[in-house]
């Protein structure tokens, strides 16, 4: 994630709205990510992000300085996501809608995009299963890379809670990916990860 | 077979011990089931790791500006509503009070006029006598520097008054608010 120069952030802190608006653009991405990844559908993830950034916004005068920004700003997002997801539940998958929205690759490679597109709904679909919490532990941990530490103190729960949810995340996630597959025969000795 | 620890294992990013490690495989070697659940775990997190970040539409920086520009002004009304209501019902309040005081007690309408009355003739009789104060203290040798003094107080009140005003109905109470 990239890190936003000191000089801007203490400009922003102290009311300077041009120096919030550079905030904006550095953070749009990370912002924007997660709640996609939390929310599923990129409308919401767009207001989900506005509002993050207001609610931020108002609340400058409460940020700890010795956290990180970007940490803090994922943290209001993570919450917003999760009171949302709360509310309804997650909104059916629209293929069209991905061609649109989450292409990073603007060239156009038929295979590559249908791949993107293709490796952009299993991922939904593995993701939909999890409760709002789970899915969010899930994507700081692997798409933003926290610790179990930094996703306690974003999600407000304790580190063991974070370790509870992380484990029956990943069991679920493997579950889902297991049943999404064509049925394989299982080979022995194929345990190749540097962890095993 | 049980798969305990080995599942557990699987499922937490704990470092294992070289013999954890070992006793891990060789479970792995043969339980099927534990074996198709580090795999399918495997790929699943890799697949979450390569996804990319998905940015916004482009100009999610002027939308931003738009929208907090939307939202201030909506918080500004919101905010001269609730202290318009606030002052209503802190009048009604007030009235309905006195209304219950004069009720319960003996005191009727024309008594409270009478003190009305009172109250009214008692602040014109200070003013008189405020009168009579600075007209004799203006053919004292001070008189002028007194006038100027209570004058420029006076300015000043009424300048940080109409300043305060503005204040709270352009640029709002928030801290982190300015003006457009």
């Amino acid at each position: 994630m990239r890190q936003i120069e000191q000089q801007v952030l203490q400009r922003a802190l102290a009311g300077d709205e041009e120096a919030y608006a550079l905030v904006v653009e550095v953070y749009q991405t990370p912002v924007y990510n997660l709640c996609y990844r939390m929310l599923g559908e990129s409308g919401e993830a767009e207001d989900a992000a506005q509002e993050t950034f207001w609610r931020a916004y108002q609340a400058l005068n409460r940020y700890d300085r010795q956290r990180p920004f970007g940490t803090w700003l994922l943290s209001i997002a993570a919450h917003f996501c999760i009171d949302q997801q709360r509310k309804r539940r997650l909104h059916t998958f629209e293929l069209d809608e991905v061609a649109e929205e989450t292409l990073p690759d603007p060239t156009p490679n038929p295979e590559k995009v249908i791949g993107q597109l293709e490796q952009e709904r299993a991922l939904h679909q593995l993701l939909a299963g999890l409760n709002s919490q789970d899915r969010a532990v899930l994507v700081l941990r692997y798409w933003y890379e926290f610790s179990e530490e930094e996703i306690s103190q974003s999600l407000s729960l304790t580190v063991s809670a974070v370790k509870s949810r992380l484990h029956r995340a990943r069991l679920l996630l493997a579950q889902r990916y297991q049943a999404a597959q064509p049925q394989t025969v299982v080979g022995r000795n194929h345990y190749g990860s540097p962890a095993f | 077979m049980g798969h305990q620890p080995f599942e557990t294992w699987l499922l937490e990013e704990q470092d294992l011990s070289p013999a954890q490690r070992q006793e891990l495989n060789a479970h792995l070697d043969a339980c099927p089931q534990c074996y198709q659940l580090k795999e399918s775990l495997e790929a699943a997190v890799q697949m979450l790791k390569a996804t990319p970040f998905i940015s916004p539409r482009p100009g999610f920086t002027e939308r931003w500006k738009i929208s907090q520009a939307e939202r201030r002004s909506h918080q500004h009304r919101r905010q001269t509503r609730l202290f318009f209501l606030s002052s209503i019902a802190g009048a009604v309040v007030c009235l309905s009070g006195l209304y219950a005081i004069l009720r319960m007690s003996n005191f009727s309408i024309a008594d409270l006029l009478v003190f009305l009355a009172r109250v009214a003739t008692g602040i014109i009789g200070f003013f008189n006598q405020a009168q009579v104060f600075l007209l004799v203290n203006l053919s004292s040798p001070l008189s002028i520097v007194f006038w100027i003094l209570i004058s420029s107080g006076f300015c000043l009140l009424v300048l940080g008054w109409i300043y305060m005003l503005w204040r709270i109905s352009f640029r709002g109470v928030l801290k982190n608010e300015k003006s457009e």
